[in-house]
């Protein structure tokens, strides 16, 4: 069994949502693991013979590959499977937050009038991103941005408990693995460091930047999102679990924070569903917001870049085509991170890109981090 | 569009159901994907059934009586649990069976050929 640890706004799971939502991450685990590396086998004795037949040549890129592999009756079969059971849980944890939302949506409006460690400030004049207005990423309607009141919390509560059973409770059971991997991070590399203010960019419901207030218990922390709906949810899990945090907000491409008001700026999950121009413009906030000396540092899905070949890379863009991820296979490919830093003022001998390990060493996230130059004070 | 408040009457407004954009067709007819998507939110609801009669069984199992209350608020352990979790791998193995059938057509078509050719010969022998 998936257990995630409770708090007051942690939406509650009676016992039938919890059998099927552990049978939709066993359904994705039997997928994911067991069922797909007969893609594999379809490729190898299928797919490869039949453009080579036609080409003379085997695919170049995972675009190719994607061209004979939709004519797979396997591969259709399995994105078909994998397909419903992204729409099934997406459905079972949306149910399971609406049937409590007024309840959910109570215990905000009492967190948020008496705050007893941070705050919150929305802003609803903020103009929303297209690239996130434009799509339902990963097929939850409405998506993060949807704001059905004042005081609605759906889309945090809701990304909180999907995002648990999405990462098939691998991501611990704060759901923070990311944020953890971050502290380990800078922890590792930085051991001196000392931050007096942090921010987190693209926070949404805020799980990943608590490990940072453990990490820094002498810093100021903020977080800033988008969208209202997780912005309530995160300030009120933040008061849940007497964390001080100050959240806002506004979009990460360009901040109301002075220049050089933060001394690390970290990001967990922004870049891939983000545009390529977006990321150009979180990096050069970064560089402004950041004192000299001062610490970005951008977690993400592992980028494939050690993806030998194009089948690898085709299997691994999933994602784009099938879970309203559209940003996914460029992020993992095609992007040049390293290029947008150095592009918005970091030296490039003070970036570091590599796959950070998870605290329990079973997984790793793609890291990018970069000094911005001059002593820190 | 269709939302989640027809499941609440309480809840002034709701989130939708369908995200934006069109769904890819898998299966060459879009019947055919939504017609998978039933059967598995029945084979979800066939596991959802399965631990709430193991709960049902195993609360009996004590000799003592029970509720409704109890069934709802049954936790199940980490030995119940770990049986369960082995019980849906073997459930996905028998639900997705077909899946590993689909391995190399021409040997099945050469076993179908070999087979069609022996039923042949049988109706030959009459």
């Amino acid at each position: 069994m998936y257990i995630q640890a409770s708090h007051p706004m942690l939406p509650e799971q009676n016992g039938e949502e919890r059998a099927r939502h552990s049978f939709l991450i066993d359904l994705k685990n039997y997928l994911s693991k067991d069922l797909a590396e007969g893609n594999s086998r379809v490729y190898e004795e299928h797919a490869r013979p039949e453009f080579e037949a036609q080409h003379q040549r085997p695919p170049r890129n995972r675009h190719e590959v994607a061209a004979v592999m939709a004519q797979q009756p396997y591969y259709r079969l399995w994105s078909s499977l994998m397909r419903t059971q992204q729409e099934l849980y997406v459905d079972s944890t949306a149910r399971c937050v609406q049937r409590q939302l007024p309840e959910l949506n109570a215990r905000y409006r009492q967190f948020a009038e008496r705050p007893r460690f941070g705050s919150l400030t929305l802003d609803d004049s903020i103009a929303i991103p297209e690239y996130l207005s434009e799509v339902d990423i990963h097929c939850v309607p409405g998506g993060y941005l949807l704001n059905m009141g004042d005081d609605d919390v759906y889309a945090g509560a809701r990304y909180d408990i999907g995002s648990f059973i999405f990462g098939r409770g691998l991501r611990g059971p704060l759901n923070d693995a990311r944020g953890q991997t971050g502290v380990n991070f800078l922890k590792s590399a930085m051991p001196d460091l000392a931050p007096r203010r942090i921010l987190d960019l693209g926070c949404a419901a805020g799980m990943n930047t608590l490990p940072y207030v453990d990490a820094y218990p002498h810093a100021e922390v903020h977080a800033i999102d988008v969208s209202a709906s997780c912005l309530r949810y995160a300030h009120a899990r933040a008061e849940a679990l007497e964390r001080p945090v100050h959240f806002s907000q506004q979009n990460a491409e360009s901040t109301n924070f002075p220049d050089e008001s933060f001394d690390v700026v970290v990001s967990h999950i922004l870049f891939h569903e983000s545009s390529h121009q977006a990321m150009a413009a979180f990096m050069q906030e970064c560089h402004r917001l950041l004192s000299p000396g001062g610490v970005m540092l951008h977690l993400d899905v592992p980028r494939r870049i050690t993806c030998r070949t194009p089948f690898d890379q085709f299997m691994g863009d999933w994602d784009t085509y099938n879970n309203n991820e559209p940003f996914w296979g460029s992020f993992l490919f095609d992007v040049d991170a390293r290029k947008l830093a150095v592009g918005a003022g970091f030296a490039d001998e003070s970036i570091r890109e590599e796959i950070a390990p998870t605290p329990d060493g079973k997984f790793g996230y793609w890291a990018l981090c970069a000094s911005k130059a001059g002593e820190s004070k | 569009m269709s939302s989640l408040a027809d499941d609440s009457s309480t809840t002034p407004v709701a989130p939708p159901v369908v995200p934006k954009g069109l769904r890819p067709a898998y299966l060459g007819d879009v019947h055919l994907d939504q017609l998978l998507g039933i059967a598995m939110a029945v084979a979800t609801e066939v596991s959802v059934m399965h631990d709430r009669l193991d709960t049902v069984a195993r609360l009996a199992g004590t000799g003592k009586p029970f509720t409704m209350a109890d069934i709802d608020a049954y936790i199940p352990d980490d030995t119940v649990a770990s049986e369960r979790a082995k019980w849906r791998k073997a459930y996905l193995q028998r639900l997705l069976r077909v899946m590993h059938e689909t391995f190399s057509p021409e040997a099945k078509q050469a076993e179908l050929k070999k087979y069609a050719e022996f039923v042949d010969l049988l109706g030959r022998a009459d």
